[in-house]
């Protein structure tokens, strides 16, 4: 089963944040995205198991727009954002997401939602 | 003929020749002169249409105002009258018409009603008068040159003396008028003179003379308007031929004068030549001589000239006294006296029908008095209503305006509404878009909060000793709780305010599932509806991270029935009460709080204070850490004392 997880994060600082953390616990960092553009390239190369997608993006496109795309090739996804209003949180669910997580949110529950993307029991 | 016939016929005959005349001469009738000549071609010719020129001639001055015309006219009426011997009438419209020219300072018109005037004096027999008035005329047409004026008052001065049989004076003056004559064109003065030089000269046995100037004026006035001259003129050749013994040749002419006389209907001429017929048979024929004058007798008695009348019936007696025809004489005569005596009984009576109609005169000068009188209150009347209708047109324009003004005040004011609309609007958007933005800057606050907890989580995966890792996890948390405070703002509906509920909640949720902790603390939540703004908010914020990270860390030992308490309370006003009390160890007794370096305490102490709080430490079953404060931050509570802490160790 590929547990690849791609980042798509625009601020750097808070994707390696991201990143380190999913390593330290043991988790599989394919790479990480700071648009959609480049996601799409990334996806195109090698496809991930998993995206931890960003809502608010630099460039014409915006994670939910991304969420499509990887709906349509069959990538589960969990959205990450710093908003938690309606609007977004209609459009979000439109697109049916593996798991939505709202900054800033603790490490067990990213842990929570991703295990439960790989179907992995908890450690604990 | 009943006299209502003739009436008729004489209206009828008027009309006809009006219409017949007016076909050519109506478009000339632009001016009262264009009537006087029309007047002047009847006036011998056919009285009754003069006289009925001379009416729409006066009717036409008044209209038009003219006041000179009017006068003009008179003069042409009171010729008229002349002419049918009311000598009385006419001499009253030449005053008038003299009364106006006067008035009008019109010289020339002065002149011609003092000539006319002069003339009436003369049939009168004052011949003082009547010169005199001819003088004053000739002194006026002097002064302004009028040659017409000289010449008519010189030919007037002459018949004066001429009717008092002063010849040689008469002749001095016709000399005079001839003189001027000759420089004028013709006009019925000039043929007057020559029919009185014809007399003038007949008198003086100057038949040559006489002769000529007579022939000479019948050759001018064989015209229609001078038909009574020429029968003067006729009459008097007659009566030249008569003293030259040619009395056939005078009959002849005498005749036609008759027959011209009697077609005009001139009576005082008809008279003239049936008079001058019977002189001229007197004496070889007196029985056509009484034909003749018995003709004038009785015309005289028709038209009711009793003067005339006398004169022929006395001439007539005399006639028949001569013929030895004595009762004819006597009838004559008898007739003769009574007519003098009705006659003068008719002066008197006609000197009471004057004072009457003089009485009626200035009754109806009364009543024309009245009828301007009420003229003039219509006038005032009519003045009043249009006063009364400008008033109401005025009111109508005042109303018209006011109505205008109202609802231009109107438009204004919806205007006004309009455009406060829009700046309410406006506002609302300002406030929308200041809502927005603060919801933004408190995002924006919020993600770099994240990005330093972030850079500080990245940290600790590069730190190994404890006390770092325990520095920067502590330091996380105190981030998290503020970042956690600026998600509330930006996420609830006002920036302004934080609900307290809610938020530590929250906090306590997060604080919970951070911390690592593997013992099992229940915590239990009391707190009221507050908001807060964010400046209380974060120091509150902050004082629950210490407290709760610390009861957190160091307040159980067991691993069972741990409990932390957290309350916020609003009490009376703005009093506001926040306790977080453990059931754990509480503080050791060696620590001494006022002196502790430890951050914990440090931060709780200075929030405490920044809040203007009341803090109180106590062992309580735990430890028991409670802070009084006011809703308002500027405000002391409590303002008495300055105890920021104090430990209590309780049981």
């Amino acid at each position: 089963m590929n547990r690849k997880i791609l980042i798509v994060e625009d601020e750097f600082i808070v994707a390696d944040d991201l990143q380190l953390t999913l390593i330290h616990a043991g988790y599989d960092v394919l790479d990480i995205a700071t648009s959609v553009k480049e996601a799409m390239i990334m996806i195109a190369e090698e496809a991930p198991g998993l995206v931890l997608l960003d809502i608010q993006l630099k460039g014409a496109q915006n994670g939910i727009s991304l969420a499509k795309t990887l709906r349509e090739k069959g990538i589960p996804f969990i959205y990450l954002s710093a908003n938690s209003n309606n609007k977004i949180i209609e459009a979000v669910n439109e697109t049916k997401p593996n798991g939505f997580l709202v900054k800033p949110f603790r490490e067990k529950d990213l842990f929570n939602a991703v295990d439960k993307v790989f179907q992995l029991k908890p450690e604990q | 003929m009943t006299t209502i016939n003739k009436k008729i016929a004489i209206v009828v005959l008027v009309f006809f020749s009006a219409r017949v005349y007016s076909q050519h001469v109506e478009k000339k009738f632009s001016s009262v002169k264009d009537y006087e000549a029309v007047i002047k071609h009847y006036r011998y010719l056919d009285p009754d249409s003069a006289s009925y020129y001379a009416m729409l001639a006066m009717e036409f001055a008044r209209q038009k105002k003219d006041s000179n015309g009017m006068a003009s006219i008179l003069l042409q009426q009171g010729m008229i009258d002349d002419n049918n011997g009311n000598f009385d009438s006419s001499e009253k419209k030449y005053r008038v018409s003299l009364d106006i020219f006067r008035s009008l300072n019109e010289k020339k018109g002065i002149a011609g009603s003092l000539i006319r005037i002069g003339v009436v004096e003369l049939r009168n027999g004052n011949y003082d008068k009547a010169i005199g008035n001819f003088l004053d005329a000739l002194k006026i047409a002097e002064e302004s040159a009028d040659k017409y004026g000289m010449m008519e008052a010189n030919y007037n001065i002459s018949w004066a003396y001429l009717d008092q049989n002063n010849f040689a004076a008469a002749l001095q003056y016709l000399l005079v008028a001839e003189k001027y004559n000759q420089q004028l064109p013709l006009s019925n003065i000039s043929l007057n003179i020559y029919d009185h030089f014809g007399i003038i000269y007949t008198h003086n046995n100057d038949f040559k003379q006489a002769e000529s100037y007579l022939q000479k004026g019948l050759q001018l006035s064989e015209k229609p308007e001078y038909q009574g001259l020429y029968i003067n003129m006729l009459n008097n050749l007659a009566g030249l031929y008569t003293k030259e013994g040619l009395e056939k040749k005078a009959i002849s002419l005498q005749k036609d004068a008759l027959n011209r006389s009697r077609k005009i209907g001139n009576y005082l001429r008809e008279l003239q030549s049936l008079l001058a017929l019977s002189k001229t048979y007197m004496k070889k024929n007196p029985a056509t001589a009484i034909f003749y004058l018995k003709q004038a007798v009785s015309l005289a008695q028709e038209k009711k000239v009793p003067r005339q009348e006398i004169r022929y019936l006395q001439k007539l007696s005399e006639l028949y006294k001569a013929q030895g025809n004595y009762r004819e004489a006597f009838a004559a005569k008898d007739r003769q006296y009574m007519l003098l005596d009705s006659f003068f009984y008719r002066k008197v009576t006609q000197n009471i029908e004057s004072l009457k109609a003089e009485y009626e005169l200035s009754k109806s000068n009364a009543k024309i008095k009245e009828l301007n009188y009420i003229n003039n209150k219509h006038q005032l009347e009519l003045k009043n209503s249009t006063l009364l209708r400008n008033i109401t047109f005025a009111g109508l324009l005042l109303l018209l305006v006011i109505v205008g003004l109202f609802y231009n005040q109107n438009k204004i004011r919806k205007k006004s509404n309009l455009e406060l609309k829009e700046k309410n609007q406006s506002l609302q958007k300002l406030l929308e878009e200041k809502e927005w933005l603060m919801k933004e800057i408190h995002h924006r606050v919020k993600n770099n909060l994240q990005i330093v907890i972030s850079l500080l989580n990245t940290q600790l995966k590069y730190v190994h000793s404890d006390d770092a890792i325990q520095a920067i996890s502590e330091s996380m948390q105190r981030m998290q709780s503020i970042s956690l405070l600026h998600q509330r703002l930006y996420q609830s509906d006002s920036t302004a305010v934080v609900e307290m509920r809610s938020y530590i909640e929250e906090l306590v949720s997060y604080l919970e599932g951070s911390s690592g902790s593997t013992q099992n603390i229940i915590f239990k939540m009391d707190i009221d509806e507050i908001e807060f703004d964010l400046a209380q908010a974060i120091p509150v914020g902050l004082i629950l991270n210490e407290a709760l990270t610390n009861a957190i860390k160091h307040a159980f030992a067991q691993n069972k029935n741990n409990m932390v308490a957290v309350s916020l309370k609003k009490q009376n006003g703005r009093h506001i009460v926040l306790h977080i009390n453990d059931n754990g160890k509480g503080i050791p007794e060696h620590v001494d709080l006022g002196t502790s370096n430890s951050m914990g305490i440090r931060l709780i102490k200075g929030l405490t204070r920044q809040l203007n709080g009341k803090l109180k430490i106590q062992n309580k079953g735990g430890l028991l850490i409670q802070i009084d404060f006011s809703t308002k931050p500027v405000e002391k509570y409590p303002v008495t004392e300055e105890v920021y802490y104090e430990l209590e160790t309780a049981i």
